[in-house]
């Protein structure tokens, strides 16, 4: 699910289509579209249709995904948390082995 | 004399064994071509009906036309992406329904929702088994369609999904 988020917030306002995160993430349809239903499901994204003119591309709309605002700080925290936890300690809390400090 | 006779019989039948390997070619061509919209057409028949409307022809149907369709579609990557895709949806079409059942606003779990639509009747073995010949009969006429070529830009193209856009075009084109 990350690979799908990152993907969104790389650029927020753009919207993606299923191939096209098929693509980006690697993920196979299979794995890919139940995830967009959850995060769909759980409001994270919207869908919509793309607006195109049927009969001068000669196929139907596809439809496309985007992110909710809610969601993009929402996963961006979520993004930020394990960054946190894996951070080195700073540097002058460290105390040398031998030394008097 | 006879030696001009065999060999003239010789090319003449070179000349129909290569018309009816290129016929089989293009048969073969065609049938493959609408063999990812019969796998999505069948993973469609897994869904409620309402689902199949937003799911099948608004989400899938689209995108699948557009990998067959695209300008990466080659026709080998056309077919292996097309059926990728399609096979993909097919395994996992139980898991996309129930992913959006559970985000109903009515906030019921699936054996409630069971509950209150009531539990479908028992069919005898006799009607599932006339029910599965329907649907192997309608997968059947899906992936071998009697009339599979549309006119487009003056041109007979195999119908792929997007039907109504070939005939509204014809018809505004009269």
């Amino acid at each position: 699910m990350a690979k799908v988020l990152k993907i969104f917030l790389e650029d927020p306002g753009q919207p993606r289509y299923g191939f096209e995160l098929m693509k980006l993430t690697g993920m196979t349809s299979g794995s890919l579209y139940p995830m967009l239903a959850k995060l769909e499901g759980a409001g994270w994204l919207t869908r919509g249709k793309e607006d195109i003119d049927p009969c001068a591309v000669g196929r139907p709309p596809r439809m496309q995904y985007s992110i909710t605002s809610a969601a993009e700080s929402a996963a961006r925290l979520e993004f930020a948390a394990p960054s946190g936890y894996y951070r080195p300690p700073v540097l002058g809390r460290l105390r040398l082995q031998g030394g008097t400090a | 004399m006879t030696g001009y006779l065999w060999a003239f019989v010789g090319f003449l039948g070179g000349l129909a064994l290569t018309a009816f390997a290129d016929m089989v070619s293009e048969e073969v061509r065609d049938r493959l071509n609408h063999l990812p919209d019969a796998i999505l057409w069948l993973a469609a028949l897994r869904l409620d009906p309402a689902q199949r409307e937003t799911l099948y022809k608004d989400d899938w149907l689209p995108e699948l036309t557009y990998i067959l369709k695209g300008d990466e579609a080659r026709p080998v990557t056309r077919l292996v992406h097309g059926v990728g895709y399609a096979l993909g949806i097919l395994a996992s079409t139980r898991r996309i329904a129930r992913s959006l059942n559970r985000a109903q606003p009515s906030g019921a779990t699936h054996k409630q929702q069971v509950e209150q639509r009531g539990r479908p009747p028992a069919l005898s073995w006799r009607d599932k088994w006339v029910a599965w010949q329907a649907q192997g009969r309608q997968l059947f006429e899906k992936a071998f369609p009697q009339a599979d070529l549309v006119d487009y830009d003056g041109r007979r193209v195999p119908r792929i999904g997007a039907t109504h856009v070939t005939e509204r075009r014809t018809g505004s084109a009269e």
